[in-house]
């Protein structure tokens, strides 16, 4: 450091973080941050492990499915949901589950609040199987992929004298 | 007397080696003498390189001097190893001979400039930093015409980078105001965007590309540059025009590993990929770049950094006896920023490296601008926590 004396400023900024400092020490933040300091390689190595990085992955996805749903349409829906729910769920009903005969059945079958609510799972039972259907032929591709790639690794994995773990 | 452990190679699997071994042994007695050896002054953190390239970043920013080590009480040498003598237990540099009782060797890939007629005049690539700071100076002067990135086969640093460069790219030209008389257009061998890592990353990366108007030209199986036409040309006859070529170099295994006992002939080394020891010498454990695509992990930092700490740990073991510490990761991630979006992908290769048993578990871990923000803490603190001002 230059030996140059210092601003009254600067004068001030020190004292003021020397003042902090011990407030720190004292409370014991800077033992933590000590310590914080000696885990941050690991914690690397820690978020990287495969289940973590699954449950980030999960997260992530979920967050991405209210991000596609339009959140005003979701989130009108789900207080009505829960609105009727809480009409028709009566504590009588939970307590004596009616069972659904197949008269009850036709019966509600009629009834347009559950001929709507058939419609949207038919929807989403749309939506689902499609994706079924693009997964399975991604997955096929890849598939066939690996089964090439697989067969032409163990074939240099040998030459090489690289073992293979069976 | 102390164990000598000697260290090939600074960049990713060394430096993560060397830290890694000082962590264990900085409050114990029987403390060994690590020694690591490198022909560069500076370790650079090669993911900031395509930022290089567009001016983001400076080239000091992204590299730090590796005598920083000695801090730690690691002896740094700056040297070019010539051989490695595994039966004498000698490696051979331009400032003498180094004995061991445990080498870590992490040398890398190397990058084969000559092995593409015409690429040294016509291509551009941000897989060095000299290669970056070139491509900086080719994009100042382009003023709109045809981009192509491609690769010359699936041996290269960071499997996702070309298709990073492509979305920067696109980012930066819309910014400077020429995008509309430029086309992007990537080539690969693959049949889709990063389709080997599974259709739940390619689905997102090609729509991304498709989102930005960069196409995409899949099992495209690159045979020459015809620098007159300014075309390359796949093996099966079709033809891609460019303005600006970009494709990183041909990479190969490092010649000194290579050409040493390691290797017994073959280009890669063999190593127990539960492990890394060398199959024939348990005393050298092979790390990163230099051994993956021969084990069947990709040439990517993250991998290298565990194999470093799991290295460390086994070395440790040697020397003090007892508990191994974590077991070793097979997970790979790029963060992957397109200025205006950004993803981060992430697989896992156990099934594969073992017992070529099945593919490797891929996903998306983020999307969205933000993730370029995660990019830039982890630069920061890889070098606050490797190379330690
Ligand atoms: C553009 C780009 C983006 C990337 N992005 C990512 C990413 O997002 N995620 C990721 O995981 N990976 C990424 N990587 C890849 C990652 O940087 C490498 O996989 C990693 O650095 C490999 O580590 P290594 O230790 O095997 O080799 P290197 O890091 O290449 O280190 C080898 C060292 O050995 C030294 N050396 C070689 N030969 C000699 C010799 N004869 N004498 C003395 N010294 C020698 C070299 O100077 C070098 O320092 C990226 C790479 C590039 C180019």
């Amino acid at each position: 450091m230059k030996s140059e004396k210092l601003t009254p400023r600067q004068e001030e900024a020190l004292k003021r973080l020397a003042d902090l400092a011990v407030k720190l020490h004292e409370n014991g933040i800077i033992d933590l941050l000590e310590q914080l300091s000696e885990l941050s390689p690991k914690a690397i190595s820690y978020l990287a492990e495969p289940r973590i990085l699954k449950i980030g992955a999960n997260i992530s996805f979920m967050l991405h499915i209210l991000e596609v749903i339009n959140p005003t349409i979701f989130s009108v829906m789900m207080n009505n949901f829960i609105n009727a729910l809480s009409e028709e769920m009566t504590p009588e009903k939970m307590t004596d589950p009616p069972r659904a005969t197949f008269g009850k059945m036709l019966k509600y079958m009629r009834d347009p609040d559950v001929q709507r609510a058939l419609a949207m799972i038919f929807i989403f039972l749309k939506a689902f199987g499609a994706s079924i259907n693009t997964s399975a032929e991604q997955f096929k591709k890849m598939m066939d992929m690996m089964e090439k790639q697989f067969a032409k690794m163990r074939e240099e994995r040998s030459k090489r004298g690289i073992p293979i773990k069976e | 007397m102390s164990a000598k452990i000697l260290i090939l190679g600074g960049g990713s699997g060394g430096l993560v080696t060397a830290n890694s071994l000082y962590h264990i042994f900085k409050n114990r007695s029987n403390k060994p003498e690590i020694t690591l050896i490198d022909k560069n002054q500076y370790h650079e953190f090669m993911p900031s390189y395509p930022w290089v390239a567009l001016g983001y970043r400076e080239p000091d920013e992204i590299r730090r001097p590796l005598s920083l080590l000695e801090k730690k009480g690691i002896r740094y040498v700056n040297a070019i190893i010539e051989s490695i003598d595994p039966d004498k237990k000698e490696v051979k540099t331009s400032e003498g001979v180094f004995t061991y009782d445990f080498l870590v060797v992490s040398l890398g890939a190397e990058l084969d400039i000559d092995k593409i007629k015409h690429y040294k005049e016509e291509a551009h690539h941000p897989w060095s930093l000299q290669g970056a700071m070139n491509l900086r100076r080719a994009l100042k002067n382009f003023t709109g015409g045809k981009i192509l990135i491609g690769v010359q086969g699936m041996y290269y640093r960071c499997p996702p980078a070309p298709f990073e460069i492509a979305g920067q790219l696109d980012f930066m030209l819309r910014a400077k105001g020429i995008r509309d008389n430029t086309e992007i257009t990537i080539f690969h061998l693959t049949p889709g965007p990063l389709s080997n890592m599974g259709p739940a990353i390619s689905t997102v990366i090609a729509e991304i590309l498709n989102n930005k108007g960069v196409k995409f030209v899949g099992n495209f199986e690159f045979e020459r540059i015809e620098p007159q036409e300014k075309k390359v040309y796949a093996k099966d006859g079709r033809s891609l025009s460019y303005d600006l070529l970009i494709m990183p170099p041909a990479h190969k295994p490092n010649s000194v590993v290579a050409s040493s006992n390691l290797s017994n002939g073959n280009d890669f080394p063999a190593v127990d990929p539960e492990t890394f020891r060398h199959i024939k010498y348990s005393d050298v454990f092979i790390i990163g770049d230099i051994v993956n695509p021969a084990i069947n992990l990709p040439p990517a930092g993250v991998v290298a950094h565990f194999q470093a700490e799991f290295v460390a740990n086994q070395i440790a073991v040697e020397i003090i006896g007892g508990y191994v510490g974590e077991s070793f990761t097979p997970v790979a991630m790029c963060i992957m920023d397109f200025g205006d979006d950004a993803v981060l992908p992430m697989c896992e290769f156990t099934k594969v490296y073992k017992d070529l048993s099945g593919p490797p578990t891929c996903g998306v871990l983020g999307r969205g601008k933000e993730i370029r923000l995660v990019k830039e803490a982890f630069e920061a603190m890889w070098f606050a926590n490797y190379l330690t001002k």
